[in-house]
């Protein structure tokens, strides 16, 4: 199991690394000087050249890379030139909002996805089972940023329950004492309900509206492997063995089903976490996507290039739990460790 | 025909980080020839290395050390371009002939797509060798157009026998051809394959775990266990008498359930 | 005969208009061995299935099923439940696919034991299942239950398969093609294994098979199925040596032999029809030695007819057919 894990995580890293590498090339292929963009057309050369190697930019590409890493792993992230502020401080809040929005679509959308897909695959009445098809097309195919438009409309402008786009908290309400930068989870750290339940209202529709296409997939997914799953003979077995429909379907569909779902699942997270430029538009949230968009177009590096590890870390310790996860649950894989 | 001298084949057991133990043989120094006109039968239970052996044969997997002779020729390291000749001259039938055909090709296009890979056939010889094959496999010339789907087990296997003659082959390695089918159409593709061999003079190696279908192909029988070869000799005197305590047991097995009343 | 233990009337399936099984009657004294044969789509799995009650999510099925002097009730999924846990088991032919993969054996012992007993404590459950495993010869029985069915062979796991068939300490065991997954030797030792416990336990069995010599050492009494038909119904020896049938005939006949080596083996001509495509008369008739093209034979469905030595067939020539074989 720790072999696996281990196994695993080097394999990330190696992807990581990867993904730090492309971003890295990518940036100083494209046209334009970063230099320049920050010191306008009219400034001196010389001033450019000085910028440049104050910016180590005039260093061979494998050294700039090699401080790059570095630098990330010692928590350097230098200075965004296209703003002149630190980018840990830029990133300070950003991030955990990104990372709020997402982890919450995120258990939206496998929540939602295993409870219809559990509903759409044991029920046997045909309107159930349309109707449930009929969401996973239209979560698959209703474009996000109309959707969050509609939650708006509805849910703040018509009835009134939800805030409109604001953010992450009403006005006039304090950010909670930060711990880990997520508001729901300081408020409830903090014991400040109230102050968790504005920011439970505020992240619900933006959440819903990030979690919809994943949830589609998801469910469409899972019930395909319930579908499978229950053609399995094992399914025949048990139910001679005088189990129930129910119980054959809690205790050894669901669970054989989940399997595949999870491992999905867990590059559907990656991806929520990367944030989502289009929802925190709708919605006013401030998180890193709005921010990151900006420093591709602006050539602002240090900004950039955290961002994507930063993101590739995230990517993988979540990854890593769903393996630890699915290595739990089935014990072939586990065994495939200690085969060698 | 075919030879296969001392072959071995291991694989290596791989740990995660590269720490290997010993490799697993799962062949190990079989030394077998195929004679021409004749059915030699391998005979083994399930991890016995007859399909192994079976895919090595055909050249479709590397034997570890050892050597295939193709008529005289050692053929083991050969390069693909090289085998074409060997790959027309000796051809598989697998056990479930419904997973090697492709569901969406009708079956004129199944048993002529060797000759198409092959390349130089003119339209019409290809369609008299696909006329050819079915007449030999006994089932009627408007199958051309059916899909896998709409055959029955039987049907299906026949295919697998015409797509296996339609590059007139000189030796056929048929690994369990039978095992799958019931026990009626079982002799009916016994039967066929006699037939064929018959008129055609075809060499075959006859892969099986049935002691019985094995003496009815077969001049000659090996029995394999975990990768070695325990026992050869005459088809007769290995069902009839055979020595090694392995294949009596085997054949003791086998007459259990050769019950009749 | 102590009367029956089942009791089949009428029993027909289909599936969406097409007829698996036609008309079926069949009766089983407590302890009775009956093979159950027939080639694939001959509805003998579908027979199988209809007995525990699994076919109603799938097809319709028609005619009454007595179970040890009681109608069962066919339709009530809840009320066959217990019944199939309690007295009635059940073996699959695939030893691999019959066991979920991320549960261990001693999960799949549990659920099985609790369904037929649902009160009984863990710890009593696992002794339960220990000593089922014990039955069925797994060595370390108790230790094993923590093992997930991928760290079992084959004919392991077909032994864990009956010892969970037997959680309920079932009157009828229906096995369905036990052995037709496992190598020669493995299948002669489960089959053997079955023989002891059936005999112990005084265990009724129905043998679902296409293969006449399990049958042969397994089984009393045999019962041919074709195309959804029941067209004999017999004892193993009466069948062995004289088959009255001309299909069970052809059968028994196109088994290859290790003791003799025939130029060709004896085929039946012909496929096996469609299932619900015969018309009026015998569905064997095309394929049939005696009866192909005779007028009967082609225009009258065969009834299923006790003869002299009180063998049930259903042929119109089964008589001239035994006549000929009598003489010579």
């Amino acid at each position: 199991m720790i072999r696996t894990v281990l196994a695993r995580l080097g394999l990330s890293l190696t992807a990581a690394l990867g993904a730090a590498l492309f971003a890295f090339l990518t940036l100083r292929v494209g046209p334009g000087d970063p230099a320049r963009l920050v010191l306008g057309a009219f400034a001196s050369d010389e001033a450019v050249a000085a910028l440049r190697a104050e910016m180590g930019l005039d260093k061979p590409y494998v050294v700039q890379f090699v401080h790059y890493i570095a630098d990330f792993v010692t928590g350097d992230w230098g200075k965004s030139y296209a703003m002149g502020e630190p980018v840990r401080s830029l990133l300070a809040d950003r991030f955990p909002a990104t990372i709020e929005l997402g982890l919450c679509a995120f258990v939206i959308a496998v929540a939602m996805a295993l409870l219809c897909g559990m509903v759409g695959s044991y029920a046997r009445r045909d309107w159930i089972t349309r109707l449930l098809r009929t969401l996973a097309s239209f979560s698959i195919g209703v474009p996000q940023f109309w959707f969050g438009l509609i939650l708006l409309m509805v849910g703040f402008e018509c009835l009134g329950l939800f805030p409109g786009p604001v953010g992450r908290l009403g006005f006039g309400v304090p950010p909670p004492p930060s711990v880990t930068g997520l508001y729901t989870v300081d408020a409830l750290l903090a014991g400040d309900l109230a102050t968790f339940a504005d920011a439970c209202r505020h992240l619900l529709l933006p959440a819903v509206t990030l979690g919809l296409l994943p949830f589609g997939f998801l469910l469409r997914l899972f019930w395909a492997n319930l579908d499978d799953v229950a053609n399995e003979p094992f399914v025949l077995v048990g139910r001679s063995r005088g189990m129930t429909r129910w119980q054959v379907f809690r205790r050894y569909v669901v669970p054989n089903a989940i399997v595949p779902t999870l491992t999905a699942s867990g590059l559907v997270l990656g991806q929520m976490l990367a944030g989502s430029v289009l929802v925190e538009r709708v919605f006013n949230w401030p998180g890193a996507g709005a921010l990151v968009t900006q420093g591709i177009l602006q050539q602002d590096y240090s900004v950039v290039q955290t961002f994507i590890l930063l993101s590739a870390v995230v990517y993988i310790v979540a990854n890593l739990c769903v393996d630890v996860l699915v290595a739990a649950i089935d014990p072939r894989i586990a065994r495939k460790d200690t085969a060698g | 025909m075919l030879n296969l001298i001392n072959i071995t084949k291991s694989y290596p057991r791989k740990g995660l980080f590269g720490r290997g133990g010993e490799p697993a043989r799962v062949v190990d120094d079989v030394s077998f020839s195929l004679q021409g006109g004749r059915t030699f039968g391998l005979i083994g239970e399930s991890g016995s290395g007859k399909s192994t052996l079976a895919r090595i044969a055909l050249r479709l997997v590397d034997p570890t050390s050892g050597t295939v002779l193709y008529r005289g020729e050692d053929i083991t390291g050969h390069a693909p371009s090289r085998l074409m000749a060997f790959r027309r001259e000796v051809q598989p039938v697998f056990q479930s002939a419904s997973g090697a055909l492709d569901p969406r090709m009708r079956v004129a296009a199944l048993l002529e797509q060797p000759l198409v890979i092959a390349g130089g056939m003119a339209r019409s010889e290809r369609e008299d060798r696909v006329a050819a094959a079915l007449r030999a496999v006994e089932l009627p010339a408007d199958f051309t157009t059916r899909l896998p789907r709409t055959l029955s087990g039987g049907q299906r296997q026949r295919i697998g026998i015409a797509r296996a003659l339609i590059t007139e082959p000189k030796v056929l390695i048929l690994d369990e051809p039978v095992s799958a089918l019931d026990v009626s159409v079982q002799a009916q593709i016994l039967n066929l394959l006699k037939d064929i061999q018959q008129a055609r003079g075809l060499s075959y190696l006859f892969i099986g775990h049935d002691l019985a279908v094995a003496r009815f192909m077969c001049d000659e029988i090996a029995v394999l266990e975990r990768g070695r070869l325990v026992e050869r000799g005459p088809a007769d005197q290995i069902v009839g008498s055979p020595d090694n305590a392995y294949t009596k047991g085997l054949l003791e097995a086998s007459r259990w359930s050769d019950h009749r009343g | 005969m102590t009367g029956s233990l089942l009791e089949i009337e009428r029993l027909s399936v289909s599936f969406g208009g097409l007829r698996v099984l036609d008309d079926i009657d069949l009766k089983l004294a407590p302890g009775d061995r009956l093979g159950l044969v027939g080639e694939s789509g001959s509805g003998k799995s579908t027979l199988g299935l209809a007995i525990l009650g699994l076919l109603v999510d799938t097809a319709s099925v028609s005619g009454t099923i007595r179970f040890a002097g009681a109608a069962l009730p066919i339709g009530d999924d809840r009320a066959m439940s217990a019944i199939r846990g309690g007295r009635i088991g059940f073996v699959y032919q695939d030893p691999m696919g019959g066991f979920s993969p991320i549960h261990t054996v001693g999960r799949h012992m549990h659920h099985a034991i609790a369904a037929a007993e649902p009160d009984i404590s863990r710890r009593a459950a696992r002794e339960r299942a220990a000593a089922l495993l014990a039955e069925v010869e797994i060595r370390d029985s108790a230790a094993r239950l923590d093992d997930y069915p991928h760290q079992f062979s084959g004919g392991m796991l077909q032994r864990i398969m009956i010892a969970s068939a037997l959680a309920g300490n079932p009157q009828l065991l229906i096995a369905d093609e036990p052995t037709t997954a496992l190598d020669a030797t493995t299948q002669a030792n489960v089959l053997r294994l079955l023989d002891r416990i059936a005999s112990a336990r005084g265990m009724a069995v129905i043998l679902i098979t296409h293969d006449l010599g399990v049958v042969g050492r397994f089984c009393g009494d045999l019962a041919v199925l074709y195309c959804g038909n029941l067209v004999s119904l017999t004892t193993v020896a009466r069948a062995m040596a004289n088959p009255v049938h001309p299909y069970t005939r052809g059968l028994l006949d196109a088994r290859p032999r290790l003791d003799e080596k025939p130029a060709r083996l004896r085929t039946i001509g012909g496929v096996l029809p469609r299932a619900g495509a015969a018309g009026g008369g015998c569905a064997f008739e095309p394929r049939c030695a005696l009866g192909r093209g005779v007028a009967i034979c082609r225009n009258e469905r065969p009834l299923l007819l006790a003869n002299r030595s009180g063998d049930r067939v259903a042929c119109h020539l089964a008589g001239a057919e035994s006549e000929v074989a009598a003489s010579c």
